[in-house]
């Protein structure tokens, strides 16, 4: 293919046109053989202009009734979660579900849930882009904000399930008038606090930093004095000149670097809560790996439900296309798997190790009074996820949405098997008891998908949900330039 | 303003400074004058061993001997307020402390105790308040006037000096005085007044007995008789005073608690234990010829229905057993014991039984083998059912012009035919002289509250004509008098000379003290004077001598006065007695269910129904707190297709119960069990509506209550009310989980470390601690722990634990730092239990074989806690203990997670002040009951001191009695002592205290020739949880089951 011939992507103008499967171009190849060709990551025609306009509309223009209706029901759930805290705060942790053997209940479920969704961002930011994976470009901007609320979800809770959560602070070590009262390194606990801040302030940094140019073009389109200074002022006054633009990939690839041990850092050490202690069923050795898989699954799976809604509601669908959806449930079939091999490799262990009490707690989770939520986690994360061998499975926009929230619910399930199984049935035969949620933990993990919910539609009305620049340089320069379409078409394409 | 004030020299310049600390001081010493929170102005002399140089006040807590339900007690007190109840360890006054004692202190702080004299009307909602002068001028002059006419119903009397008033009100009077005890041992007075001509029944010395045989006793159950030191000081292989262990059998019906310390255990239906009893007593006088009665031919006579096989055809229990039990008791005669029982002599044939008892005893020789001691021989309550009852028909039949009700509650206890409410409306005039509104009060006139024991002067009987003195701790918290003061009035006002002389000394202005001489305050008790004199008879002295004031200091100090060592007298077994053995109603049909109803352990007759302690102490069988159960055997219980708490309707014919189902273990197939004890609406609102009142399925017959052994049919109802069970699984598959160390007297001769075999642990990565200093340390021993639970109420009042109510533990959340694990033993079986073992098999719980364990904090020394709390709130001191600092403590959790034992308590809810916002606590309803249960005035009075009072959010435990150790080391190093190897019994935890077995055991483990070091080198010992590497720093010595038939 040369330069002045049309570009194969010219014709591809929906998801209809894709297939998943490389376009062959019969005879472009310099000897006259075949080339293949990737389908294109944008479809529909779309200039660099256009890129500019479809990304920069939900920002510019008065928000559309779709998204009123959908912030008035997050706001709802905010609004749930803040009346749930207030009285959880003046009452006391008595309201929750937690009692004396399951003393960690639904709010580090809810925790660990969170802070898994929140994985999936860096690693597509980063990970991916070290690996030049150019589909990530379409998402990733999504899945980082994902992300930063995912952690924001998460960072509540450890906060509320504290007896006396006015005094979180404490778990700051600094130099201070309380003794001074210091942080106990041993503590798992505490290494949460070094694991998850570095976290959410590297994806943070990470993301902004890729706004930036983007933050320039809202600026540049913006027409009110107002929202241009404030545009101005958010992209750093950035000026868009080649200098700017080498340190800006330098500086993406750096913490492109930085941020990708954080990925398997966070969930491991979020893990190790569990594994450091005592606990038959928490005392395991898989759980770093077995956590930041799971983590990856989850966040995969939670960004195809929101990648079905942007392009289902917002009308992403040129910029999201299916083959980003397909590669996305490559992924969640691919990580389903690994967490089912954790699944039973903690079986195996229990058996092999010889030891009374992990044997117990293992036939326990699985056929005892919580064999119903351990049924709801294996099916949902090790069993639905291989209808995805199906090519035509994978590219039904239904069937992923409803995978994905199916993953989701399988998800928090297995947390609440590790958390609640582990505990409710120890060691002691005395002190076995069961744990259920009350309205109150109910009301609160509504209440924190409303806080997700709430930032999410306020970042899709104000920013770019698709990062621009990125977007623009991984699609056809012929096409994006808008070079004229010639009336004959000299090569086949075939597959389209 | 007392006397004590200081006050400044008026002349005197006094600058800022001092000014202000005289000033504070002035305000303390006044706020502590204007509150009740004193020593009553009668000198009461604290116990006599009191540590020297004391100063009252700061830091030290007195103990005070006195006397509670005519129990011999000791009261803790510090700054002027009883805050514990402990036993008198150091005798055995043949009178026990029960939980219920120990749990007084709650009821003395009980907000809903009447605050004064009230004018009720019948009508206790528009309660007027009454001075006293008006109630007692009106009950006086209503004696006057119609004395003859007027009734005074008391519970049963057991101090002489109200006894000596009452007696001349009634004479003075014509005031008939009828005695209702509601839950009383009637039948074994009957059978011992028959065989041996008088009443009083000995005290069975069970440490001297090689073999006990129980007829339902319920010697543990029912403590006090205070038999559970005698019992357990043979209950261990390996005893100090190297006596062998005794074999304990037990027949019954319901596994009750003395039944689940028994070594072997054959389930016989109550109804039915009489004929199994005289089956035994056949077999040793006729069969064997053994004993006195082997020649006789009554005897012979009496005995002939009651063939074993006949007896085992009849009743089901395998003749294999009886035979077995007969030719063991025969090979044990001069060393064994029969005691017959508490509720299984509560059917209509318990006369036999404890007839029957007693031809055992005389056949084996147990009085001439002198294991029953008549020096502290008692007379038992009476019930006094028939004399209720004709009470009851007196007032319907309109001729008792007024009643005075005082230690009773008939309304809520009469047995079924005595329809007391009715009868009530007959009566022109009620005075109820109860301590609240309860049942009976709200159909009183008058409710004139008498103080709590601990408020009031008074004395008790005891065993062997020993006395004691009860000395108040505390001045009446409200506007109440004491009993004693209140009758010593009236009998006055009635011409009764000994009264009107206490009244006159009482009156009479003293003299001022001689200068130089500690300031004598005037008494203005009443029960004070009047005692004072009666005393001075019994010791033999003038009450107005100088030399009688040191005599009375004496017994004070002491607790007790007993007279001379009397010859006792020999007991003459009168054989006529054989007569009683005819059971009164034939023995029940085979397939029919027969009902026992048995005093709650805690609860017992229910007159402290508003103890939230009492509530809360989970049965030591059941497990169950919060209310009462059907029991229903196993078998039965699954045959019904229930889950525990499903309803069903007992129907007995006279009278119908619903009540929640529960299955109990060990029970016999046809008998089911209620407690009684429950379901009070008077008491306030702390224990109303808590269970069902099984009073009034009780019935009257020949004198005695039936509580047991009739006939009743049940069926299921819709509904469920859930149990509040304080524990999951019932069973513990040893060989899977080895928790409790156990074993069996064979294997333990074989293997003096038999049942301490664990699963074996890896290498520890962390480094060994070095403890220094001293390492505190505890052993348990299994075999002499009778599970009674009296440490657990002693570490909630020493440790000032809140109480949770029936919906906290429904929630999961007790508080109690101490509990007792309670298991049943699954036998070893091929190939492993496996997981259904949990579900209580029926191989298990058919013939259950009990564990208890007192569980509470390990002290480990590898403690899972401690490294996980981020805010280092739980620490290692440096003495081997786990420290739980609140002030730095967030809430986690996460070191209750990891605590392997369990024994961590969050405290989920504020419970030590009252949380006001009206929305939130209509939103949350429990904030509303956790204020009404823990912190309504005057009940933060009862905490001790030395103790934080925790708030909401941090996580609590047991901490060895950290606030014993410290003072221990204070006062130590005070009197230049070594605060580092304090001797023995320097510290004594509460739980310690509490236990009237001595199966724990606390001290210095690095100590040389510590107690508890031995005990921990014993190989009886096991240290919980090896496999995990914890290292606790409890000890548990073997339960040793003496199988050795």
């Amino acid at each position: 293919m040369t330069r002045h011939e049309v570009s194969p992507y010219a014709t591809v103008m929906d998801d209809s046109q894709l297939t998943g499967r490389p376009i062959v171009l019969a005879g472009a190849g310099p000897y006259g053989g075949d080339v293949e060709v990737a389908e294109p990551l944008v479809t529909g025609n779309k200039k660099w202009a256009d890129v500019d306009t479809d990304i920069c509309m939900p920002a510019e223009q008065f928000p559309t009734k779709r998204w009123w209706a959908a912030f008035s029901v997050a706001l709802a759930l905010l609004g749930l979660l803040v009346f749930s805290l207030i009285t959880l705060f003046y009452t006391g942790m008595g309201i929750a579900g937690v009692n004396q053997p399951v003393s960690w209940g639904s709010f580090i479920v809810n925790f660990v849930f969170w802070i898994g969704i929140g994985h999936a961002g860096t690693l597509i930011s980063a990970v991916l882009y070290l690996f030049r994976q150019q589909w990530r470009t379409g998402i990733n901007r999504a899945a980082e904000a994902m992300t930063l609320f995912a952690v924001c979800c998460a960072g509540i809770f450890p906060v509320i399930h504290l007896g006396r959560a006015w005094y979180a602070y404490w778990l700051i070590p600094y130099p201070n008038a309380r003794g001074p009262l210091w942080v106990n390194f041993n503590s798992p606990l505490a290494w949460d606090i070094f694991a998850i801040s570095t976290y959410g302030l590297v994806s943070l940094t990470f993301w902004y930093l890729g706004l930036l140019p983007d933050l320039a073009t809202l600026r540049d389109r913006a027409t009110h004095p107002w929202r241009k200074a404030l545009y101005n002022a958010m992209s750093f006054g950035w000026t868009g000149s080649q200098r700017a633009w080498r340190h800006y990939e330098s500086a993406y690839m750096v913490l492109a670097a930085l941020a990708t041990p954080l990925v398997f850092s966070v969930h491991t050490i979020v893990s190790f809560d569990f594994a450091t202690s005592v606990i038959p069923g928490w005392h395991a050795t898989i759980f770093p790996p077995y956590f930041v898989i799971g983590a990856i699954f989850s966040g995969f799976a939670m960004v195809i439900t929101l990648m079905t809604f942007m392009r289902g509601y917002f009308g992403m669908k040129h910029y999201i296309t299916l083959n980003h959806m397909e590669n996305m449930a490559k992924i969640i079939m691919l990580t389903g798997m690994l967490v089912g091999f954790a699944y039973i490799t903690e079986f195996f262990m229990a058996w092999y190790s010889g030891s009374a009490w992990e044997g117990f707690v293992f036939k326990n989770r699985a056929f005892g009074p919580y064999g119903w939520a351990y049924a709801i986690m294996f099916t949902c994360n090790a069993i639905i996820p291989q209808l995805f061998w199906v090519k035509a499975l994978r590219r039904n926009t239904l069937v992923l949405f409803v995978v994905s929230i199916l993953v989701n619910v399988g998800m928090w399930f297995e947390r609440f098997v590790i958390v609640v199984t582990s505990l409710h049935r120890d060691y002691l035969p005395s002190s076995w008891g069961m744990y259920s949620l009350t309205f109150w933990d109910y009301s609160i993990l509504l209440g924190s998908f409303g806080l997700f919910f709430t930032l999410f539609l306020l970042f899709v009305r104000v920013l770019p949900v698709v990062a621009m620049s990125e977007v623009k340089g991984v699609m056809d320069p012929q096409v994006a330039r808008g070079v004229p379409r010639p009336a004959t078409n000299p090569v086949t394409v075939q597959g389209v | 303003m007392s006397a004590h004030e200081p006050t400044a020299p008026t002349e005197v310049r006094i600058e800022r400074r001092e000014f202000l600390r005289l000033s504070s001081v002035a305000a303390a010493a006044a706020a502590l004058a204007s509150t009740a929170c004193q020593m009553p102005p009668e000198t009461s002399v604290p116990f006599h061993d009191m540590p020297e140089n004391l100063v009252d006040g700061m830091g030290q807590a007195r103990y005070f001997h006195t006397v509670i339900e005519g129990t011999p007690v000791l009261v803790r007190t510090r700054e002027g307020r009883p805050i514990l109840v402990a036993p008198r360890a150091r005798e055995t006054s043949g009178r026990g402390m029960t939980v219920r004692h120990q749990a007084a202190l709650l009821d003395l702080y009980d907000p809903d105790r009447a605050q004064g004299p009230l004018s009720l009307r019948r009508r206790p909602d528009t309660a007027t308040a009454l001075p006293w002068n008006s109630v007692s001028a009106d009950v006086v002059s209503r004696l006057q006037s119609s004395g003859a006419k007027s009734v005074l119903l008391t519970g049963p009397v057991h101090s002489p000096a109200l006894a000596s008033v009452i007696a001349a009100l009634t004479a003075r009077s014509g005031l008939r005085h009828v005695v209702w005890t509601p839950i009383a041992p009637g039948a074994t007075s009957t059978a011992w007044s028959r065989a041996f001509g008088r009443p009083e029944v000995a005290r069975p010395t069970l440490a001297d007995a090689d073999l006990i045989v129980g007829l339902g006793a319920e010697f543990l159950d029912d403590t006090s008789h205070g038999l559970e030191r005698e019992f357990a000081a043979r209950r261990s292989p390996d005893a100090a005073d190297k006596r062998p262990m005794s074999r304990f059998i037990q027949l019954e019906g319901r596994l009750s608690l003395t039944g689940a310390n028994a070594d072997a255990r054959i389930r016989v239906r109550d109804s039915q234990l009489a004929s199994v009893a005289c089956a035994l007593a056949h077999e040793l006088v006729v069969v064997r010829h053994l004993g006195p009665l082997a020649g006789d031919a009554a005897a012979a006579q009496a005995l002939a229905p009651y063939a074993i096989d006949a007896v085992a055809e009849s009743t089901g229990v395998p003749t294999d057993s009886l035979k077995g039990l007969a030719s063991e008791m025969a090979r044990a005669a001069g060393h064994a014991l029969v005691i017959a029982g508490g509720s299984a002599s509560t059917t209509a044939s318990g006369v036999a039984l404890e007839t029957a008892a007693l031809v055992l005893n005389v056949t084996l020789g147990a009085f001439e083998a002198g294991l029953f001691d008549d020096s502290a021989a008692a007379v038992l309550d009476a019930s006094g059912a028939d004399a209720l009852a004709a009470l009851a028909d007196d007032l319907r039949a309109g001729t008792v012009e007024m009643l005075i009700v005082a230690g009773a509650n008939p309304v809520y206890d009469a047995p079924a035919g005595t329809p007391f409410a009715d009868a009530l409306a007959k009566v022109p005039f009620i005075v109820s002289l109860n301590d609240r509104v309860d049942e009976t009060g709200a159909l009183a006139d008058v409710l004139a509250p008498v103080s709590h024991p601990f408020e009031s002067w008074g004395d008790a009987e005891l065993p062997g004509g020993a006395a004691a003195l009860q000395q108040p701790v505390i001045l009446p918290l409200g506007n109440t008098r004491g009993a004693l003061d209140l009758l010593v009035d009236w009998a006055a006002a009635l011409g009764d000379p000994a009264s009107a002389a206490a009244v006159a000394t009482a009156t009479k202005p003293l003299p001022a003290p001689p200068v130089g001489t500690a300031e004598h305050l005037p008494s203005t008790s009443l029960a004070w004077h009047y005692l004072r004199a009666a005393w001075a008879s019994r010791l033999g002295a003038d009450p107005a001598s100088p030399g009688f004031d040191l005599t009375w200091n004496e017994v004070l100090r002491a607790g007790a006065w007993r007279p001379a060592a009397r010859e006792a007298t020999p007991r003459a077994f009168d054989a006529g007695v054989l007569a009683l053995l005819a059971p009164a109603t034939p023995p029940a049909a085979k397939d029919s269910v027969e009902l026992q109803l048995y005093p709650h352990l805690a609860l017992a007759d229910g007159r402290h129904g508003n103890n939230g302690w009492l509530h809360e102490l989970p049965d030591p069988v059941t497990r169950i707190t919060w209310g009462g159960a059907l029991s229903i055997a196993p078998r039965r219980f699954d045959a019904m297709q229930l889950t525990n708490g499903d309803l069903v309707e007992v129907d007995a014919g006279h009278a119908t119960i619903v009540a929640p189902a529960y299955r109990h273990a060990g029970m016999h197939h046809d008998q089911v069990a209620l407690p009684l004890g429950l379901g009070r609406t008077g008491c306030g609102p702390v224990g109303a509506h808590i269970g069902q009142n099984v009073f009034p399925l009780r019935q009257r017959a020949n004198g005695l209550l039936v509580a047991a052994g009739f006939p009743v049919t049940l069926r299921r109802v819709d509904g469920h009310e859930r149990l509040a069970i304080g524990q999951g699984s019932e069973v513990l598959d040893r060989e899977a989980r080895p928790l409790v160390p156990a074993t069996t007297l064979t294997a333990f001769e074989a293997n003096a470390a038999a049942g301490t075999e664990q699963i074996e642990g890896g290498p520890s990565a962390w480094p060994e601690h070095q403890y220094a200093k001293a390492r505190w340390a505890m052993a348990i021993d299994l075999s002499t722990c009778t599970g009674c639970a009296k440490c657990v109420v002693g570490c909630q009042a020493e440790n000032n634990i809140p109480v949770v109510g029936r919906h906290g533990m429904l929630d999961g959340r007790p508080m109690a730092w101490m509990r007792i694990d309670r298991y049943y033993d699954a036998p070893e079986k091929e190939g492993g239990w496996g997981a259904e073992v949990w579900d209580g098999p029926l191989e298990v719980v058919e013939e259950p074989h009990t564990l208890f364990e007192p569980m509470l904090c390990q002290h480990c020394e590898n403690a899972p806690c401690e490294s996980v709390c981020p805010f280092s709130a739980t620490m290692h001191s440096e003495d081997g203990l786990n420290e739980q600092i609140y002030n730095r403590c967030v809430g986690t959790r996460y070191c209750a997670n990891n605590c392997p034992f369990k024994v961590r308590r969050f405290n989920y809810w504020e419970m030590s002040k009252r949380q006001d916002s009206t929305f939130f606590r209509w939103l949350e309803p429990r904030i509303a009951h956790n204020a009404e249960l823990n912190t309504r005035p005057p009940m933060q009075m009862k905490n001790n001191p030395e103790v934080t009072v925790r708030s909401r959010g941090v996580m609590e435990k047991c901490s060895f009695c950290v606030q014993r150790i410290r003072l221990a080391r204070a006062e130590a190093i005070r009197n230049g002592a070594d605060p580092d190897s304090l001797p023995d019994d320097a510290v004594v935890p509460a739980c310690m205290e509490a236990c009237p077995s001595q199966a724990i055991t606390f001290g210095n483990l690095h100590a040389q020739g510590s107690r508890v070091a031995a005990q921990a080198a014993s190989p009886r010992a096991m240290r919980l949880l090896d496999s995990v590497g914890v290292k606790p720093a409890i000890s548990y010595l073997t339960k040793v089951r003496n199988d050795k038939a």
